[in-house]
């Protein structure tokens, strides 16, 4: 009897063994597996909490331009691969933005304290939501700027009764000061153009502040049209007024400007140190 | 002598049989709770590494057509795990009604395979739904993570 009572006994007992065997594994398994799930999830809530962003989006009107700039302001390093943008709620993903950079350079690790900025051509937007990898989401409004020419006429600055000089005022509607550079007089045409010569057709342009009369940048020479000329560099923060000319002829006389077009394309510095251009087409002087 | 020898050997047979059944029932009980257990776990751990966000702009005029009266939600993988971009892998509620897989697309956006919704990857989901102006809200199930949206759709 003693002898089938231990036998029986070792069976069930190794039976038990085998048992525990199979409970432990699988519950080793299982915590193994669920530690390593609240591990991964427990990182993405720092992750979460490490990242910050700061976003703006500006619409350059004149080169009809979108500027997203997002700013890291938290801790981790960012990836743009897997950032996506909104614009007016529709994805745009980053490929078709012609600009992408992070600090000017092309390459999609975005670190702590780096600024992306996105750009492409688009039709006047209202929102931008930018999302980083882990779902950190930040939207703004996008603010339009513009540089707009007004109130041109034409002025006799040689004093031969010719109006041989053009004049408008200039505004700016960005948020913070921008800065010009320099213009090109790409082309005249009208009722006296045909008089004017292309080559040394102009001998100042002179810009001053309309609310004090001081002269902010000025350039003197003989400048032909469609050649770049180069000013003082001045921030334009309130109204300013151009003063272009005096046109002549290839006999170096004045000629008369009214009637004519003129098309002026200026070269600025945005806020943020990009270099645009504006360009228009006054008609009417 | 032999008579007592013979029916010890048959009850020492017998027990050792009696516990080889209830060691082997109970194996094998054992057996399919630890699979179970198994398997619960691996369900668990991937609903915890699930993780997805509606990321739609609620305040813009896209995620409701008027005309196609169609609504798109896009959702990014935000989890630690990759995804399928199908519709049996998400559930979709519009005001608390079930979204027939019938009514239900799914397409992965800028992704290299478009059948994976690979990690902070987006897809768009569009829902043939016709929706009457006023307040709205939609929730997206994908492996027990629950994202509810709210949108308004202009008149």
């Amino acid at each position: 009897m003693g002898v089938s009572t231990s036998a029986s006994l070792l069976v069930v007992f190794f039976g038990a063994l085998v048992a525990l065997g199979a409970v432990y594994t699988a519950g080793s398994n299982t915590t193994a597996e669920l530690s390593d799930a609240y591990g991964e999830s427990l990182s993405t809530q720092a992750e979460i909490q490490e990242t910050g962003l700061e976003l703006t989006a500006v619409y350059h009107e004149p080169e009809s331009a979108l500027t997203v700039r997002a700013d890291n302001v938290g801790s981790r390093t960012l990836s743009t691969e897997t950032t996506d943008v909104l614009v007016d709620g529709a994805y745009r993903p980053l490929s078709e933005f012609e600009i992408s950079t992070v600090d000017d350079r092309e390459t999609e690790v975005w670190a702590a304290g780096e600024q992306l900025r996105l750009e492409t051509e688009t039709a006047p937007p209202e929102r931008v939501k930018l999302v980083t990898e882990r779902g950190v989401a930040e939207t703004v409004p996008v603010v339009s700027a513009a540089l707009e020419q007004h109130n041109p006429r034409t002025l006799d600055e040689t004093g031969d009764g010719d109006d041989s000089t053009i004049a408008f005022e200039f505004e700016s509607s960005y948020p913070e000061a921008v800065t010009l550079l320099d213009l090109t007089v790409d082309e005249v045409d009208g009722a006296d153009a045909e008089e004017i010569s292309y080559d040394d057709a102009l001998s100042e342009v002179s810009v001053t502040r309309l609310e004090t009369d001081e002269t902010v940048a000025s350039a003197e020479g003989r400048f032909d049209v469609g050649e770049t000329i180069e000013h003082d560099a001045f921030e334009l923060g309130s109204d300013v007024k151009y003063r272009i000319g005096a046109f002549r002829d290839g006999d170096g006389e004045p000629v008369a400007m009214p009637s004519t077009t003129v098309t002026v394309t200026l070269t600025y510095e945005d806020p943020a140190g990009v270099e645009r251009t504006k360009t228009f087409t006054e008609e009417g002087f | 002598m032999a008579s007592v020898s013979v029916s010890h050997l048959i009850l020492f047979i017998a027990s050792i049989v009696i516990a080889a059944s209830v060691a082997g029932v109970f194996t094998t009980s054992v057996d399919d709770l630890a699979g179970a257990l198994d398997d619960q776990g691996l369900q668990v751990s991937e609903n915890v590494r699930t993780s997805v966000q509606v990321i739609s702009d609620s305040g813009s005029n896209n995620v409701y057509d008027d005309d196609e009266e169609t609504l798109t939600l896009l959702v990014k993988n935000v989890g630690t795990t990759a995804l399928d971009a199908d519709e049996s892998q998400l559930d979709v509620l519009v005001n608390g009604e079930f979204v027939t897989s019938d009514e239900l697309s799914v397409a992965a956006l800028d992704s290299t395979d478009e059948h994976t919704w690979a990690r902070g990857e987006v897809v768009e989901v569009t829902v043939d739904r016709e929706l009457a102006p006023g307040d709205h809200r939609a929730t997206v199930i994908v492996g027990g993570d629950e994202e509810r949206f709210e949108f308004r759709v202009e008149p």
